[in-house]
């Protein structure tokens, strides 16, 4: 039975694979990030390296909100990230019911979601951040005219 | 895993690893020679070694199904070293053993179950039963995927959207019919056809698809070029340096300086002393540059470690597209960074994936050279094929709307052929065949820039290519200008600026294109950094400008202040922050602040589109 | 070249004579006139030349007459200024001789007149000044006459001044008798007085001691109040920290759930452990809210019974204000009272010392009575003296002006002589 850390992100409850995270870091000083495509809020020194802080509310096409004092770290061999969110709630324990909607439900391209204590909250993995990093990078201007 | 990997504590695994990792590049660089010369006693006997060390190995580690194959092929080696001479089948033969036992040292690095894949379980002249182009690809590569309803008949939404929720989670989907959207829209689709790109191999890949795919049918294909890769020793593989042993020693012995250091430190402290506490630090500063100077040095890796693999890759590529091509090397016992060397691999395959795909028509020379200049490494891949016309690639650029008749012409020779590294541009099929190259160079150019260094290209039409990577030699230290930007540091490589100006106000105007600073010998054009940043900051009172090159013609980058040189330790960015253009790293200050350091030209090139730049290319 | 009148004449007379041998002589041998004519003509030239020479001679001669007269003119009229001077002769003669001696008697004169003019120059001073002075004494002796005089009536009237004053003297003394009287009545009473607003002092005193005590107790218990604030607020703060500790230790917790979780099979046990400290920072952080939450409504009771208190404490400080007040008004009234009868008693002290202070005053005032009475007679007699004595003072003077008027006769007299040449 693994675990998941929970988030919220804008009005949607996230949860993390856990194995997946780096860290958390409070109270850090959040410096500009040069050339940053929306999102990139900016820039983090966690463990002698340099991370983007990515407002995660604004990577699930959200309305973000005030955030965290905290920031999660993603440390991943494909990506390393600081992600800004609305509140870290906790671990919270994937149960087997971690299943993809059924239906129109789906609607908003989360496989898979699982029921916690405050509610449905969807699954995030280092390969979907990737994704929509992806898509946010691709999406930047400067990419789009140069 | 085995359970037996348990049993060893971890230290083991990683030794074996990195030692497996050698056995097998010297069995690749063996097999090499023995192809030249199949009576050569002296490798025979050298490659009967390794591979007698590599099945021990294993035997110790408890990876019994990498024994077995390198007892096999030990036993296939046996054979021939009595008869003195390794015959062209049972090169083949080795050679694909070879692949698959790196193939399973990979399995155990990433902690898999070592693959299955017993291709060599036969006698010595049969065949490999998987196909080449399969067994060789150690990491995937971009698929063709068709899925269909196993039966007749529609199947839940909710299986389609697992499924490409899956693709995406497991690789990137390059397409996809229908769009992920319309699926999402709750339109259900008789099929689905899609590229994706994906690090697993294909039998893998197949697998986790088939755990999710339930009653859809997904029929897998790889289509990208036969993925022989050209990987730095296994000696880099999890971020692992061999150490010398008196390089080790002489860290223990700093460490231990350092500790004495710390009491004298504590003792100076105690008593107040400023004087002996000056002292004691301007020691401890020496011992610590030492220390900084070893651990450098610890990190510096030979060219060699990737360029040993060059030969088999190059002989794959031309076997597989039927032309004969010699490969010489020169210099390449010259030493890089390890992270840049790291980093160098896929540009340096993609050059010389280009020279035999384009470059050369039948037959050729390939040369690969090293060359130390001053802090940086030139790496050339050089081609004797037909080179490349830059009036076809002046009109594919205008034909493509990347700029107009009149700029084209304006184009510098070396602007012109700097063309094929724009990002879309060479992707064009018809490229290809006009400018006699292309594919991947702008992936080339990325890669070179993204390390600090960058790309010059030469070529004249029936001379041939050269790719000149400049690369810098170190990526940890260099010495950077550090510059204020809308209120905070960033900083250039000292390599990339030309000059720097501190011009009176009076010599700013703003021109027709923008602000110009009149200088005695020019007119520069300028351009405010914070404009290319995207920073919010007026225009300075008092400017700074940091001259740069950009396709050469000099450019002021206006910015608020000069800060001043320092040698700084650059930190490496790993994605997302790679793909930000115009960034090539970063340093964390003395008082704890972040300076992103920027790579002029690609700076200017990204921030084209965004500001409008005196640009002539456009 | 002296040539007496005499020769003179003789001389004149000879020349005449050969004047006219010669001619009578030439005239013949020179054969100017005819021989008839000779004789004649020799006549008529000595007859010219003794006219010529008599005009001149006489001439010279009454020159000097006339000058001598006119300077014995001048000496009669008293000009002694001037000098007689003959007109230049070059045969001077007798009439020299006497303007030099009548020059000796002008000389002679002058000097006597000088002499005689300078003494009764002084002689005219000498009698100015006497008469003056003798003016000047008569002046001073009419003034003494009239001081002594003047003291003469003064000492009659201060006789009876005195005679009043020591009446006077005698009146007040018995009406400062009468003020004594008054003021020891006032001392007595004043005394009374005091008595009484000492007991009403003690009496208001006690009562301000009483609500002092009680101001007290409010106090304390406000001071107490504040201190338990105080020891609540400590308590907050003590919560904020813990908060802050199992914020930090759940933190800890999460990164140390990651870190298990990504030691994999090896993080297993020390998950569970992990999520147990998380589960103990999120309780202990939910205990210390409801802490928090308890430590808010004490603080706002706490702040309700503070207010509570400060306004009691305030009526009771207005009440103690009011007492405080009458309390004061009764120690100035006991002041007062003291003081009163402490300027009653000085005042009748004084009072008798006054008494018989005036009655050696009239004593006093007799005494100067006599003397002056001695006094009067005495400047009488000094009176009629003095008028005596100014009277021969008079005579003084009047013989001193007799004098000055002779000295300026004589005076008058030889100013009539010239002595030198008016200065023109």
């Amino acid at each position: 039975m693994s675990q998941a850390l929970l988030l919220s992100a804008g009005r949607r409850l996230v949860g993390f694979e856990l194995g997946q995270l780096g860290e958390i870091v409070q109270d850090r000083r959040v410096q500009a990030l040069p050339m940053a495509p929306p999102g990139f809020i900016g820039a983090v020194s966690v463990q002698g390296e340099v991370l983007p802080v990515i407002e995660l509310a604004t990577l699930l096409g959200e309305q973000p909100t005030v955030h965290d004092r905290r920031l999660v770290v993603v440390s991943a061999p494909q990506l390393a990230v600081a992600l800004a969110v609305g509140a870290v709630h906790g671990l919270c324990s994937l149960t087997l019911a971690a299943q993809p909607l059924a239906g129109t439900l789906a609607g908003n391209w989360e496989g898979r979601v699982f029921p916690t204590t405050r509610g449905i909250a969807v699954l995030l993995d280092v390969a979907r951040l990737r994704r929509s990093l992806d898509e946010c990078l691709a999406a930047a201007t400067w990419r789009g005219r140069a | 895993m085995t359970a037996a990997s348990f049993t060893l504590p971890p230290g083991y695994r990683e030794l074996f690893l990195s030692e497996a990792g050698e056995h097998l590049n010297a069995m690749a660089r063996q097999l090499l020679v023995l192809e030249e010369t199949p009576q050569n006693l002296e490798e025979l006997n050298a490659l009967f070694r390794a591979v007698h060390s590599l099945k021990g190995m294993a035997a110790t580690m408890g990876y019994d199904r990498m024994a077995a194959l390198a007892h096999r092929l030990e036993d296939v080696l046996a054979r021939f070293r009595r008869e003195g001479r390794l015959p062209a089948a049972a090169i083949e033969q080795l050679r694909a053993g070879q692949a698959v036992l790196e193939k399973r040292l990979e399995d155990i690095a990433a902690g898999r179950p070592e693959s299955s894949g017993e291709a060599l379980d036969c006698g010595p002249a049969a065949e490999p039963a998987t196909p080449a182009g399969r067994s060789l690809v150690p990491g995937g590569g971009l698929y063709e995927l068709t899925v269909v309803p196993a039966e007749s008949g529609s199947v839940a939404l909710s299986h389609w959207l697992w499924l490409v929720n899956e693709l995406m989670r497991l690789g990137t989907l390059l397409s996809c019919r229908p769009a992920p959207e319309e699926l999402a829209a709750d339109r259900l689709p008789a099929r689905l056809e899609a590229r994706w790109r994906c690090p697993l191999a294909v039998e893998e890949a197949t697998a986790r698809l088939v755990n999710v795919a339930g009653p859809l049918h997904v029929e897998l294909a790889l289509t990208s070029p036969p993925a022989v890769t050209l990987r730095p020793g296994r000696a880099q593989e999890g971020n692992r340096v061999r150490v010398s042993a008196a390089l080790l020693d002489r860290l223990v012995n700093l460490t231990g300086e350092l500790v004495t250091m710390r009491h004298g430190l504590r003792t100076a402290l105690g008593k107040g002393s400023l004087e002996a506490l000056t002292e004691e630090l301007e020691q401890f500063d020496g011992l610590l540059d030492q220390l900084r100077q070893e651990v450098l040095s610890a990190r510096m890796v030979a060219l060699s470690t990737i360029t040993e693999r060059l030969p088999h890759l190059v002989q794959s590529l031309a076997r597989a597209a039927g032309k004969h091509i010699v490969l010489r090397l020169s210099g390449t016992e010259e030493r890089l960074d390890r992270a840049i060397l790291e980093a160098v691999v896929v540009p340096l395959e993609h050059a010389v994936r280009n020279a035999i795909d384009h470059g050369i028509e039948s037959s050729g020379t390939i040369q690969v050279r090293a060359v130390r200049q001053s802090g940086q490494l030139l790496l050339e891949v050089a081609d004797d094929g037909r080179g490349m016309d830059r009036e076809a690639i002046r009109r594919r650029a205008v034909a493509d709307g990347f700029l107009t008749a009149s700029d084209a012409a304006r184009l510098s020779p070396e602007e012109a052929l700097m063309l094929v590294c724009r990002p879309g541009f060479s992707t064009a099929s018809r490229v290809t065949a006009s400018s006699g190259r292309g594919v991947g160079m702008d992936a080339v150019r990325q890669g070179v820039e993204q390390l600090g260094g960058h790309l010059e290209l030469e070529s004249r039409p029936g001379a041939g290519t050269c790719v000149r990577m400049v690369l810098p030699r170190t990526v940890a230290i260099a010495p950077v200008l550090l510059v204020s930007c809308g209120g905070e540091p960033v900083g250039f490589p000292v390599t990339r600026i030309l000059s720097t100006l501190e011009p009176d106000p009076g010599q700013l105007r703003r021109g027709e294109a923008g602000w110009v600073a009149c200088l005695a010998e020019e007119e520069l054009p300028l351009i405010g950094l914070h404009v290319l940043l995207g920073r919010p900051a007026d225009w300075p009172s008092h400017p700074a400008v940091v001259v740069v090159n950009r396709h050469g013609r000099r450019l002021g980058l206006v910015v608020e202040a000069l800060l001043g040189q320092q040698d700084v330790f650059i930190k490496p960015l790993r994605y997302p922050l790679d793909q930000l253009p115009g960034l090539c790293g970063a340093t964390q200050l003395g008082d704890g602040r972040i300076a992103f350091l920027l790579e002029p030209q690609t700076l200017l090139d990204a921030g084209s589109g965004t500001v409008g730049l005196p640009t002539r290319e456009r | 070249m002296r040539v007496e009148i005499t020769y003179k004449f003789v001389i004149g007379f000879i020349i005449v004579i050969a004047a006219t041998v010669a001619l009578n002589i030439l005239l013949p041998q020179l054969h100017l006139v005819p021989a008839y004519l000779e004789q004649t003509l020799a006549t008529a030239c000595a007859i010219l030349v003794g006219l010529l020479l008599g005009w001149g001679f006489s001439k010279a001669f009454s020159a000097n007459i006339l000058v001598l007269k006119e300077a014995a003119g001048r000496l009669s009229a008293g000009d002694l200024s001037r000098t007689v001077e003959l007109p230049n002769n070059r045969f001077q003669d007798e009439t020299e001789e006497l303007a030099e001696s009548l020059n000796r008697v002008v000389d002679n004169l002058r000097e006597l007149v000088g002499y005689i003019r300078t003494s009764s120059t002084r002689v005219a001073e000498s009698a100015h000044g006497l008469s003056a002075t003798s003016e000047e004494m008569t002046a001073s002796a009419h003034e003494v006459a009239g001081a002594v005089e003047l003291i003469s009536h003064g000492a009659e009237t201060q006789a009876a001044m005195t005679e009043r004053s020591s009446e006077h003297i005698r009146e007040l003394a018995s009406s400062i008798e009468r003020v004594a009287e008054t003021a020891r009545t006032t001392a007595v009473s004043a005394d009374e007085m005091a008595r009484t607003a000492q007991g009403g002092g003690r009496t208001v005193a006690q009562a301000m001691e009483q609500l002092a005590r009680m101001l007290d107790g409010v106090e304390q218990q406000s001071q107490q109040m504040l201190t338990f604030t105080g020891r609540v607020q400590k308590i907050g703060r003590i919560a904020e920290f813990i908060t802050n500790i199992s914020q930090k230790t759940n933190l800890l917790a999460l990164n140390a759930s990651i870190e298990a979780a990504r030691a994999g099979e090896y993080g297993r046990g020390f998950t569970v452990v992990a999520e147990e400290i998380c589960k103990l920072a999120d309780s202990a952080e939910r205990s210390t809210a409801e802490i928090t939450a308890q430590i808010e409504t004490l603080r706002e009771e706490s702040q309700q019974v503070q207010v509570l208190l400060k306004e009691r404490a305030q009526e009771m400080t207005a009440g103690r204000a009011a007492v405080d007040q009458t309390g004061n008004a009764f120690r100035e009234i006991i002041e007062t009272a003291l003081a009163t009868q402490e300027r009653a008693l000085a005042i009748s002290r004084l009072s008798s010392d006054q008494t018989a202070a005036a009655g050696s005053m009239v004593g006093v005032i007799e005494e100067i009575a006599r003397v002056v009475t001695e006094n009067a007679a005495a400047s009488q007699q000094a009176s009629a003296a003095t008028v005596q004595q100014s009277g021969s003072m008079e005579e003084l003077a009047r013989s001193a002006q007799e004098l000055t008027a002779l000295a300026e006769e004589l005076m008058d007299r030889v100013s009539q002589f010239r002595l030198a040449a008016p200065q023109s």
